[in-house]
């Protein structure tokens, strides 16, 4: 495996839940939400956000709602639903667990 | 000047050059091909459409109102190729590997040409692994291995070569791979087309460099173990295809100089079976079976490889079972309907003469077999037919005391048959020539009965009775029978060979029937083998 294939499965398990946790303060729109994505490196290509979206949505844990835009066509505005809120919540508690063990492995 | 087109993506209208909006059509044609199998994808694909028209007006200016090569260009590098990150969401989720089975099964209904766009020598490979949807290297290396290790690659390869069409026009091709021909997909080919001859193509790059061939390939490692298991089956269905044939015709159709002839299946049923309706019967039986399962295997074979899949041959192959099992119970009737004949055993005795002498010799006659027209198949063991008689081999000898110093010998003809008498009949048909001549015994090493008596496990024993002390000699071989008990301390000579121990166990031992008789056997070449 090479060095590259590792950084993109390290990426791939936390953009969900770094999705779900720009969407957790506010609604967003695809647009938005790529703009904090790549503002964090996160993404490299747009198109990776798409699916996830979609699966996300498919899997109740994102909902969304359509928004007429003066500058472009229509926006669909992003939101968590209640399960997604635990959900995120589940991921949080396991992400400070692991950056807690990665970090205590990484130093010593 | 360059021409363009108006397009509207989702609700806007945007002028766009020729050239960019080809390459944008031919960017969300991968991409419709990259989410065939995920779910959801008609919407993913609108909401890329979306991002388009977004970042379209975002290219877009007062000075600036048409869209140019290098706008898509950006835009297809700012959203990433399909292949990309497509593949790269895969690895979440088990269900694509549901849905590439559905994928698989869409190859139902591909058709099979000849590729003549990279093709060797006629295509036939290449459109073989268009078909299976594998590797055309993987295809021409089976080839490679069938032709060398079995042989028929070659014959194979021709027949296809001969029988499949090539694929020369782009309905063809879209029926090679499966595809329903709608507008569409008749489009996508076209440009399809065009993409492999510019070599410009990012996703071909992307193709052999990214991880997404592996799960194309995986199928495909299926596919190979199927062809080899299909490759294997229509093998052995050959293989038993060359011995019903040699069962049925006999070696009469291959021109051997040979005295020795395989015997065909009428032939045994012949000598082995009581009437004529059950030699047709035990025939229809074997046949039955027999064409059943070549058939099976080369039907399952075929299967295998081609991947068909329709109703009915999967009907005939269950249908072959049932009627190849009609079959196996037919002949196993004949077999247990022929075992009845065999049920009693009759014996007759004649008492051959009494010699006086320091040794019987014994000396076997035999007379090799030369007669062009007779049917056999082994030199020893097993019968000869020649005209209407049946020549058997293998005489059985068996030695016991004899009660005073003569040496005595009796011949025993034994048959079998469905009644006492009837097998007692079948023993006095037997014909077999011994004879004493100045104190040798001469012993044919082969009998006859007649051909209507078949086969009923027809036997010739000669008991012979050896007197104490003395012993037989056959083929070079000395016979001298073991002392009971009984005789120990009167015949301490016959114990010289014995160790201690061995003498103590013939003290232990009362006097026994069996103990005090000794067998042989005389074969067909004269060589004589006892059993101890």
């Amino acid at each position: 495996m090479s060095l590259e294939n590792t950084q993109a499965q390290m990426r791939k398990g936390i953009l969900e839940f770094c999705i779900l946790s720009i969407l957790e303060k506010k609604e967003a729109y695809p647009s938005e939400i790529l703009d904090r994505l790549k503002d964090a490196k996160l993404i490299v290509v747009e198109g990776t956000l798409y699916p996830l979206l979609t699966r996300l949505k498919n899997m109740e844990l994102l909902a969304y709602r359509w928004e007429e835009s003066s500058s472009g066509p229509p926006r669909k505005y992003y939101s968590l639903t209640k399960m997604g809120k635990t959900f995120l919540e589940e991921l949080q508690v396991t992400w400070d667990e692991l950056s807690k063990a990665v970090t205590k492995i990484i130093k010593n | 000047m360059k021409k363009t087109v108006s397009v509207n993506i989702k609700g806007m209208n945007f002028l766009i050059e020729e050239d960019a909006y080809e390459l944008l059509q031919s960017y969300m044609n991968r991409l419709t091909h990259s989410l065939r199998n995920e779910k959801g994808s008609k919407e993913i694909i609108e909401d890329i459409e979306f991002r388009v028209a977004e970042l379209c007006s975002s290219h877009l200016n007062e000075k600036k109102q048409v869209i140019e090569k290098e706008d898509i260009e950006d835009i297809v590098k700012t959203l990433g190729e399909p292949e990309e990150y497509v593949e790269g969401i895969e690895d979440f989720t088990q269900e694509n590997k549901t849905n590439s089975f559905e994928d698989k099964q869409s190859s139902t209904n591909r058709r099979l040409f000849r590729e003549m766009e990279n093709a060797k020598i006629a295509g036939v490979c290449g459109g073989i692994g268009k078909y299976f949807d594998i590797d055309v290297v993987i295809i021409r290396a089976i080839f490679l291995i069938v032709f060398f290790f079995f042989g028929f690659g070659l014959p194979i390869y021709i027949l296809l070569w001969m029988i499949l069409p090539i694929a020369s026009t782009t309905i063809d091709r879209l029926k090679m791979q499966g595809k329903p021909i709608t507008a569409e997909t008749i489009k996508e080919e076209v440009e399809s087309a065009t993409n492999r001859l510019s070599t410009a193509s990012n996703s071909f790059a992307n193709k052999i460099s990214k991880g997404g061939v592996y799960s194309q390939r995986f199928g495909s490692i299926g596919q190979i173990i199927k062809s080899f298991f299909g490759i294997a089956s229509i093998f052995i269905g050959l293989i038993i295809l060359g011995f019903f044939i040699l069962l049925i015709f006999g070696s009469n159709i291959i021109p051997f100089g040979s005295d020795e002839q395989f015997m065909s299946l009428t032939d045994i049923g012949k000598i082995v079976l009581e009437g004529k309706s059950d030699v047709y019967w035990a025939w229809v039986g074997v046949s039955t079976a027999s064409l059943s399962a070549i058939f099976f295997l080369l039907i399952f074979g075929t299967r295998l490889i081609f991947n068909f899949k329709n109703k009915l041959t999967k009907i005939s192959l269950i249908s072959l079972v049932f009627i190849g099992f009609s079959g196996v119970i037919l002949s196993t009737y004949i077999g247990v309907k022929s075992g009845r004949e065999m049920v009693f055993e009759g014996e007759l005795e004649k008492s051959i003469g009494a010699v006086d002498a320091d040794t019987l010799k014994i000396e076997s006659h035999f007379k090799k077999l030369n007669n062009s027209n007779i049917k056999s198949n082994g030199n020893s063991g097993f019968v000869t037919i020649d005209g209407n008689k049946i020549t058997d081999s293998g005489i059985h000898f068996e030695y016991t005391e004899s009660k005073d110093s003569l040496y005595h010998i009796y011949q025993i003809l034994t048959a079998n048959s469905s009644t006492h008498k009837k097998a007692e009949r079948k023993a006095n048909n037997i014909q077999h020539s011994i004879l004493i001549s100045n104190n040798i015994l001469h012993v044919n090493t082969s009998f006859s009965y007649p051909k209507s008596d078949k086969l009923r496990d027809q036997e010739v024993i000669i008991i012979i009775q050896i007197p104490k002390g003395k012993f037989v000699e056959i083929d070079n071989q000395k016979v001298r029978m073991n002392f009971t008990s009984r005789d120990i301390n009167i015949n301490i000579n016959g114990l010289g060979d014995l160790d201690e121990l061995e003498k103590l166990e013939l003290l232990d031992k009362d006097y026994d029937e069996d103990y005090s008789k000794k067998e042989g056997i005389l074969e067909a070449n004269g060589y004589y083998e006892s059993w101890d």
